[in-house]
């Protein structure tokens, strides 16, 4: 058998009780912000976008644990006298954390979405104004790519922290992250306020070519800093797999 | 053949301590091989080293012609190590070994079956609802079923009961093939010392014995006695309750006697000088 399936057989079922833990948090997630929304009547562009806050914070809980059973001797041990290469043991990760997280995000906004409109004449005695729609916040495309590909690169900080730091790695993500943010945020803020006066930056108006620019260079930086902290994930792996040190 | 070459190894840190220095072993396949050292001589990093968990600072360790530090698939599943330390995950016996055994493509469900009657266990035990013991009855059954050609055991009868280790020394003879080379490392000598056939003693970061039991045997007489004046002539005597029990030169007219590990661990280190004359030419 293909040595990546018997990997991914093998994550799935010595993980199985933290798989459906983490399926019931997200599924009681759903069922509670669709009958809250429902109950007090909240819109469907706040309602998804009260979702795509909140629903990120699990995930980068989630993505925070993969590498959770490397953090003792023990786990390391039994993990890494696994016969399965390098790459295999990050792939089977990888999947779970990124693409397969994602579409769990976009299932639950769908259900989340259709419980509001169902539970919605329970509560509320009148039909829900609307049809089902996810994601109706912004009639920008360019826009709902680039909140995606924030999401993704939040989602693949945490894996990377995952891997960087093994222990309260959620903790110390958030708090990378947080500082690396706030200092590009200054910089940012403050080379527009030095270089860029005559020019608005941001979607202000739809037809702006400074508005297509800017997606662009978003949407490409994103991107390439989605790929690199794959690829610093997956060297980090290979680095630690074999030193002079057990842990 | 696992051919290990002037292996050199520290762990880091601000107390860090040379572990292994220039150490050389050449062990055969077809031998049980016991493995005996002092606490902290560095047995577990040598098994964790040759599991290519850990990157030796020099020297080299050749496993029939793979290296370990690359992990290559093919000696990962051609070698396990049962560490002293056991991480089994929440599910029963039968799902561990239906999403590990396609790892090992010489893994036999009949020996599996076999080893869990010696221990008297069943398939369908859950890893929870076991004690430290049990588990790593099943844990040895499993390592044992998957016929690789190398198995390592650090501590392997710790926490055992008695019909356990009686178990455990009939589950390793019986798993044993003219392939196969299975290393034990261990303080329980008594727990051993009838299925070895090869001996290997470690003390100040080198090996200070490497010999066939045989050979050891051929060389060395092991007995007990109560005789102070006899104690104190022998090579090396151990009180015990009754008398002592000695280790005296071989003699032409000896008969073989049986080899007392501990004894033999303790004249390893009270006369290396002796020991590498007598078997390390």
């Amino acid at each position: 058998m293909n040595n990546f399936i018997i990997t991914f057989r093998k994550y799935l079922a010595d993980n199985r009780k933290q798989l459906i833990l983490w399926l019931a948090l997200a599924l009681g997630g759903i069922i509670f912000l669709g009958a809250v929304h429902a109950f007090f009547r909240v819109d469907n562009d706040t309602s998804q976008g009260i979702y795509m806050v909140f629903a990120p914070l699990l995930m980068c809980c989630f993505a925070s644990v993969t590498f959770t059973n490397m953090k003792r001797p023990a786990g390391r041990i039994a993990e890494l006298t696994l016969p399965t290469t390098t790459f295999n043991r990050f792939a089977v990760r990888w999947v779970m954390a990124i693409p397969a997280t994602l579409l769990l995000f976009i299932a639950g906004a769908w259900l989340t979405e259709l419980l509001r409109m169902t539970l919605w004449p329970v509560f509320n005695d009148t039909t829900c104004p609307g049809s089902l729609d996810i994601f109706l916040f912004t009639e920008k495309t360019s826009a709902i790519t680039v909140y995606f590909l924030f999401l993704l690169l939040t989602l693949s900080f945490f894996f990377f922290g995952a891997i960087a730091w093994p222990r309260l790695s959620f903790l110390k993500s958030a708090i990378v992250q947080w500082a690396i943010s706030t200092i590009i945020g200054v910089i940012s803020v403050t080379s527009i306020f030095l270089f860029f006066k005559d020019h608005h930056i941001g979607p202000l108006s739809g037809n702006d070519i400074d508005f297509e620019l800017y997606s662009t260079l978003s949407i490409t930086f994103l991107s390439v800093l989605i790929v690199g902290l794959w690829i610093m994930a997956w060297l980090r792996v290979r680095e630690s797999e074999v030193t002079d040190h057990l842990l | 053949m696992l051919t290990i070459d002037s292996l050199s190894f520290a762990y880091r840190g601000r107390h860090s301590r040379k572990v292994l220095d220039r150490f050389s072993l050449t062990l055969e396949p077809g031998n049980i091989c016991g493995l005996l050292g002092p606490n902290g001589a560095g047995k577990s990093t040598l098994f964790y080293l040759t599991a290519g968990l850990l990157t030796p600072a020099s020297g080299s360790i050749d496993y029939n012609g793979f290296t370990p530090r690359r992990r290559d698939t093919a000696f990962m599943s051609d070698i396990f190590l049962v560490p002293e330390e056991i991480a089994l995950p929440s599910m029963t016996l039968r799902k561990f070994v239906a999403v590990n055994s396609p790892f090992y493509p010489r893994w036999s469900a009949k020996a599996m079956n076999r080893y869990l009657d010696m221990f008297e266990l069943t398939p369908d035990i859950h890893f929870d609802h076991l004690s430290m013991g049990q588990r790593k009855k099943a844990f040895m059954s499993f390592a044992l079923a998957c016929n690789t050609g190398l198995v390592l055991m650090d501590e392997p009868a710790n926490g055992i009961d008695i019909p356990g280790k009686s178990a455990f020394r009939r589950a390793v003879v019986e798993s044993m093939t003219d392939d196969r080379t299975i290393i034990i490392s261990t303080h329980q000598v008594h727990d051993i010392d009838r299925i070895i056939d090869h001996v290997v003693v470690m003390d100040n970061e080198r090996v200070r014995l490497n010999a066939p039991i045989s050979e050891i045997a051929s060389r060395l007489k092991f007995g007990f006695t109560t005789d102070n004046a006899q104690a104190q002539s022998a090579l090396v005597s151990v009180p015990v309750p009754g008398g002592f029990n000695i280790i005296e030169p071989y003699g032409d007219c000896d008969t073989e006697t049986e080899v007392d590990l501990e004894t033999l661990f303790l004249l390893t280190r009270n006369n290396p000088e002796l020991i590498n004359r007598l078997f390390n030419k």
